[in-house]
C-alpha cells in the first residue's frame, strides 16, 4: 500500500491536518489545540504578572500604553486521538476498486495527516463484531506499520455498526475523533450506532463510500440479485421505470444517513469510488471540513 | 378444422419442442447463480413484495401462449374443405403487338390490366387467381395465389411482344393448371381471356368451366409496313431490290410518305395516298453499293378524319444488308477487249489485267479467280481458273482443232449457264477437251467437249476449248452475263434471298464462338440484354422492332428486327362485351381469415408482454 502513496502526495498531505469540532484534553504537547491554557501558539487571555512568569510573554506593547505588566495566555496545544473504525463486511467487498480497498486508502491517508501533526492514530475493523486493533500510536514513523495492518484486513462477516460502536465505545477511554468508514449498509440500521457514538463523546465523522453502480446500476431485464453480506437472493425485472424507482430510494437512503448524521453533530462525507483517490483527500475532505 | 399450412401432427411436434425449450429456459432462469451486489436493501423497497412466483407464471404462461399463437397461426386452421367454396381463375392475356396498340387514353394492355383488376378485387380472400401471358410464347407471370399485390404486380408486368399470340397453348397450360392445383368439391373454375381479336379465341367446354372471352379495344387507325423484303437484284450488279408493301387498316383515307434510309444517306422518299383499306405494293431497287442498316419509316401520316395512328411500332421496317464482297479476278490476255470488258464493267469485280508474259504463278493466290486466254500457265494456279482456248500441258487434255464443231448439247440450268442461251452459239473453230470421271461437261460434242467443269475441292477449273475471236459469243448478250456467272459461282457467293431481317418474338439463331458462355446483344434501346449458350447454340427472341448487335470472336454481328404482321397491325375489333365482376361471399371471408386474427392476437400478447415488462409488471 505504500508504494501507491507517491512522494509527491505524501507530500501534499504533510501540509493538511484534521479539523476537530471538539477540544480534546491531550497527554503530550502537539499541534491541536487542547483544553489546557499555557505556552502554546494560539491566544488564550491575559492574567497580571507574578514573578516566575516567563518574561517572553510579556505584553509589552500594552505596558507602553497603560504602565501595567499583563502576560499573554496561549492554549497549550496538545495531541489528539484519532480513532478509524473500518468496516470490512462483505459488503465492502464489492466494485472495482472495491470499496474496502479504498476505504483502507482513505484510513492510511488521513491517519497520515494525523501522524504527521503528532496525533494519535487507532485502527478498528469490525464487521458483525470488532475485529482484532491497531492500537494507538504516535509519530510519523509508525505510518508503515499502520500500512501493513490495513494490508493485512480481510472482508468477513456482516454489517452490526451498533454492536461496533457500543463495543469501541465502551473499550476506549481516550475519546478523540471517531471516524467511520462504511457503506453504511446496514440490515439493524446504522442510527443508534451514530447517536451513540455522539453520546459517548467522540467527535464522530461518517464517511460513506459506494461504488457508482450502486447509485446508478447499469442493468437491465431480469437479474437475480444476490446479497454479499446475507446472501439473499432477490429476483429483479430491471425496466427503465424501476431504475427510476431505484434512484429515488437511494436517494432517500443516503438523505436519511444525511439527516442522522447531522443529528449527531457528526462530519458526513459521501463518495464514490470512481472518485480519484487524490481528489477526494485534497479537494472533497477539505470541501467537507473534514482537513485543513 | 384442417390445416392447410403445416400438419397437426408437425403442429404438435413444433409446439411440445419449443414450448418445452421456454419451460426448459425459464427453469435455467431461475437456477441461475445470482449476480452479487452489496446489498439488496434498496432493491427490497423498490420490488416490496410485489416480485413473487405469481409474476413469474404469468411471464411463463404468456411466453407459452405466445408460441401457441404463433404455431396455429404456422397450420393455418381452416373449415374443412367441403365447407368451402372457392374459385379458382385464370386470367389468359393476349400479349401480342396489337395489344400494345393506343386504344383511348391507354394501350389495350393496359385496358385488359383495369378489368382484369376489376375481377381480382372482386374475388373473395379463399379465391384463387393466376395470370398467364401469351405472346410467342406463354409464360405463367404467377400460380395460382390469393396475394393481391402478387396478382397486381404480374398483371402491371404484362408486355406486349411479337406476332401469332399463342392463346390456344395458353388456355390448354391454365386448363392444366386447373388440374394440379388441387380443387375441392364445392370449387368452381374460372377461365378469362383478354384479347382485341376475341373472334380467333377457341373456348374449351369442359364441365365446371365457366369460360369467357373479353374483348379489348375498339377500332383503331392504323397504316403499317407489312413486308420489307431485301433480296439481291437478278441482274450484272450487286445491288439490292426491297419489296415494301404499305396497308391502310382504317376505313378513312390516308396521307403519308415513306421513307427509305440508311445512317449517312437518304435513299428516297415516295408520298404515299392510300384509300380506306388501300394497299401500296412496290419493288425499289436500292443504290449499289448500299449496305447495312436500312430503315423504312412512314411518316407525315394523315388520316382523313383525323384520327392517330394507333400503332407506332409498324410504321417502321429493318433491314440489315450484308456487305457486297468484290471478287478479285487476275486476266491473263493480250488484249481481248471482249473479255476484258465484260469483267472490267461487272462492279462486282476487281480486275487486275496482266500479258501473259508479264503471268507468275504468286498472281493466282492472292485471286479468288484467274482467266487465262489463249495462255496455258506452265503451273496450275491455287485458285479457280477459266482456260480459254487451253494448251496441252494445263489440266485439261486438248485434242486437235476442230473447225466449225457441232454442239450436242449444254447444260440450261447450270448456275454457270443462267440466264444463258447457247442454242444460237456459233463457232468456227474449237479445241475438244476431254472430260474425266467427274467432270460436268457445259458444252458437249461427239469427241468429248467445248466446255468443261472440275471441280477440286474448294477449286473450280473451266475449260473453253474455242478461242473468243473464233466464235460470237463475245458479241452476244449472254456473253458478260455467262462471265458473270462464272465468277459468282467460283468466288462461292451468295446467291438470291438473303436474312436481312427478322420479325419481332421469332428466335433468332445467333451465330455463337465455341466456349462462350452467354452471348450479349445490344437492342435498339441500347439496353444489354444476355442470351445464354446452351448446346452450342443461342436462341434470342427480340422484342422491340430496330437492330441489334451483339460481339462474336473478332467481328461485330448485326441483325434487324420489324413487327411485319398484318394480323398484329390489323386494329380493328369486331366484338365488344363487358366483363361482371365476381359477387362477394362473406362466409368465405370469415373463414378464411382465422390465420390472421392469430397473428394479431400474437402481435398485441407480445406487446403486452413488452409493455409489462417495461412497467416491470412481468419479468
Amino acid at each position: 500500500m505504500a508504494k501507491l502513496f507517491d512522494e509527491e502526495f505524501l507530500k501534499k498531505l504533510e501540509y493538511l491536518y484534521l479539523l476537530s469540532k471538539k477540544i480534546f484534553r491531550g497527554k503530550t504537547q502537539a499541534v491541536s489545540r487542547s483544553k489546557k491554557v499555557g505556552w502554546g501558539m494560539e491566544f488564550a487571555d491575559y492574567r497580571d504578572y507574578t514573578p516566575g512568569d516567563d518574561p517572553r510573554y510579556l505584553d509589552w506593547n500594552l505596558y507602553a500604553r497603560v504602565g501595567q505588566l499583563v502576560t499573554k495566555l496561549f492554549h497549550e496545544e496538545e495531541n489528539l486521538n484519532v480513532h478509524f473504525l473500518l468496516d470490512v463486511s462483505r459488503s465492502m467487498n464489492f466494485g472495482h476498486p472495491k470499496k474496502i480497498d479504498y476505504g483502507k486508502k482513505v484510513v492510511a491517508a488521513l491517519a497520515y495527516v494525523a501522524l504527521n501533526n503528532l496525533d494519535s492514530v487507532s485502527i478498528t475493523p469490525f464487521g458483525d463484531e470488532l475485529l482484532p486493533d491497531l492500537p494507538l500510536l504516535r509519530g510519523k514513523g509508525q505510518i508503515l506499520k499502520i500500512f501493513e495492518y490495513l494490508e493485512n484486513i480481510e472482508p468477513a462477516g456482516q454489517t452490526d455498526m451498533l454492536r461496533a460502536v457500543n463495543g469501541f465505545s465502551a473499550k476506549t477511554r481516550n475519546k478523540g475523533m471517531l471516524m467511520v468508514v462504511s457503506d453504511f449498509w446496514d440490515e439493524a440500521g446504522y442510527e443508534r450506532a451514530l447517536k451513540g457514538a455522539y453520546a459517548a463523546g467522540f467527535d464522530l465523522s461518517a464517511i460513506c463510500l459506494h461504488h457508482q453502480y450502486e447509485a446508478n446500476p447499469k442493468w437491465r431485464g431480469n437479474v437475480v440479485m444476490a446479497d454479499a453480506e446475507t446472501g439473499k437472493r432477490q429476483q429483479v425485472t430491471i425496466s427503465a421505470r424501476t431504475l427510476r424507482r431505484y434512484r429515488d430510494h437511494y436517494d432517500a437512503y443516503i438523505n436519511r444517513l444525511k439527516t442522522v448524521c447531522h443529528a449527531a453533530h457528526c462530519h458526513y462525507l459521501y463518495a464514490q469510488t470512481a472518485i480519484p483517490f487524490e481528489d477526494l483527500i485534497l479537494n472533497v475532505f477539505r470541501q467537507g471540513q473534514f482537513i485543513k | 378444422m384442417i390445416a392447410n399450412g403445416i400438419s397437426w401432427t408437425t403442429f404438435g411436434i413444433l409446439y411440445g419442442a419449443l414450448a418445452a425449450a421456454v419451460v426448459l429456459v425459464y427453469l435455467l432462469r431461475m437456477a441461475r447463480r445470482g449476480r452479487a451486489v452489496s446489498s439488496t436493501l434498496i432493491w427490497q423497497k423498490v420490488m416490496g413484495t410485489r416480485q413473487s412466483l405469481w409474476k413469474e407464471l404469468i411471464s411463463l404462461l404468456v411466453q407459452l401462449t405466445l408460441l401457441l399463437l404463433v404455431c396455429l397461426a404456422l397450420v393455418d386452421p381452416r373449415p374443412p374443405a367441403e365447407d368451402i367454396q372457392r374459385r379458382w381463375v385464370a386470367l389468359v392475356f393476349d400479349a401480342s403487338e396489337s395489344m400494345s396498340a393506343r386504344d383511348g387514353d391507354a394501350a389495350r394492355l393496359r385496358l385488359a390490366e383495369r378489368e382484369a383488376w376489376k375481377l381480382v378485387s372482386s374475388m373473395a380472400a379463399v379465391d384463387r387467381a393466376m395470370v398467364v401471358s401469351a405472346s410467342v410464347e406463354v409464360d405463367a407471370l404467377t400460380p395460382f395465389t390469393g396475394d393481391r399485390e402478387e396478382l397486381k404486380e404480374a398483371l402491371a408486368e404484362l408486355d406486349a411482344k411479337g406476332a401469332e399470340p399463342k392463346l390456344g397453348e395458353a388456355i390448354a397450360y391454365a386448363l392444366g393448371a386447373f388440374d394440379y392445383a388441387g380443387l375441392g368439391p364445392n370449387d368452381t373454375r374460372h377461365l378469362f381471356v383478354f384479347t382485341d381479336r376475341p373472334e380467333q379465341v377457341a373456348l374449351p367446354e369442359s364441365e365446371n368451366l365457366n369460360a369467357q372471352v373479353v374483348p379489348i379495344g375498339s377500332s383503331v387507325a392504323n397504316i403499317a409496313i407489312t413486308s420489307f423484303d431485301v433480296r439481291k437484284t437478278i441482274n450484272l450488279t450487286a445491288s439490292h431490290d426491297v419489296l415494301i408493301k404499305v396497308r391502310n387498316f382504317s376505313d378513312q383515307p390516308v396521307d403519308a410518305e415513306l421513307a427509305i434510309f440508311t445512317p449517312d444517306h437518304m435513299i428516297g422518299t415516295h408520298p404515299l395516298s392510300l384509300p380506306g383499306g388501300g394497299t401500296f405494293s412496290k419493288v425499289l431497287g436500292l443504290p449499289f453499293g448500299t449496305d447495312g442498316k436500312v430503315t423504312a419509316l412512314l411518316r407525315k401520316i394523315a388520316f382523313a378524319d383525323e384520327a392517330t395512328d394507333a400503332l407506332p411500332s409498324d410504321n417502321a421496317a429493318f433491314a440489315f444488308v450484308p456487305p457486297v464482297r468484290r471478287s478479285r479476278v487476275v486476266l491473263v490476255t493480250n488484249k481481248n477487249l471482249f473479255l476484258y470488258n465484260a469483267l472490267a464493267l461487272n462492279p462486282e469485280i476487281d480486275l487486275m489485267a496482266v500479258k501473259p508474259g508479264e503471268y507468275h504463278h504468286g498472281l493466282s493466290a492472292a485471286a479468288d479467280v484467274a482467266v487465262f486466254d489463249r495462255f496455258t500457265p506452265p503451273e496450275q494456279p491455287t485458285c479457280s481458273a477459266i482456260y480459254f482456248y487451253p494448251s496441252q500441258g494445263g489440266p485439261f487434255a486438248v485434242s486437235v482443232v476442230k473447225k466449225k464443231p457441232a454442239m450436242t448439247g449444254w447444260a440450261d440450268g447450270h448456275p454457270v449457264l443462267r440466264h444463258v442461251q447457247m442454242d444460237t452459239l456459233y463457232i468456227e473453230s474449237s479445241k475438244i477437251l476431254k472430260p474425266q470421271d467427274k467432270d460436268v461437261v457445259l458444252m458437249g460434242h461427239y469427241d468429248g467437249a467445248l466446255m468443261l467443269l472440275r471441280v477440286l475441292g474448294e477449286q473450280y477449273l473451266l475449260g473453253i476449248g474455242f478461242d473468243l475471236a473464233q466464235t460470237d459469243f463475245p458479241l452476244q448478250a449472254a456473253f458478260p452475263i455467262f462471265m458473270h456467272n462464272v465468277i459468282h459461282v467460283f468466288s462461292r457467293k451468295p446467291e438470291g434471298e438473303i436474312q436481312t431481317g427478322y420479325r419481332i418474338g421469332q428466335p433468332v439463331d445467333l451465330a455463337v464462338t465455341t466456349g462462350r458462355e452467354r452471348v450479349v446483344l445490344l437492342n435498339p434501346l441500347e439496353q444489354k440484354i444476355a442470351a445464354p449458350v446452351r448446346l452450342g447454340r443461342a436462341v434470342f427472341r427480340p422484342a422491340v422492332p430496330g437492330f441489334y448487335s451483339y460481339a462474336d470472336a473478332d467481328a461485330v454481328r448485326v441483325f434487324a428486327a420489324s413487327l411485319l404482321d398484318e394480323d398484329e397491325s390489323n386494329l380493328t375489333v369486331t366484338e365488344t362485351g363487358a366483363l361482371t365482376p365476381f359477387a362477394k361471399s362473406d362466409e368465405n371471408v370469415k373463414a378464411e381469415a382465422i390465420r390472421p386474427w392469430l397473428l394479431l392476437a400474437a402481435l398485441l400478447l407480445a406487446a403486452f408482454d413488452m409493455v409489462m415488462f417495461l412497467n416491470g409488471k412481468l419479468s
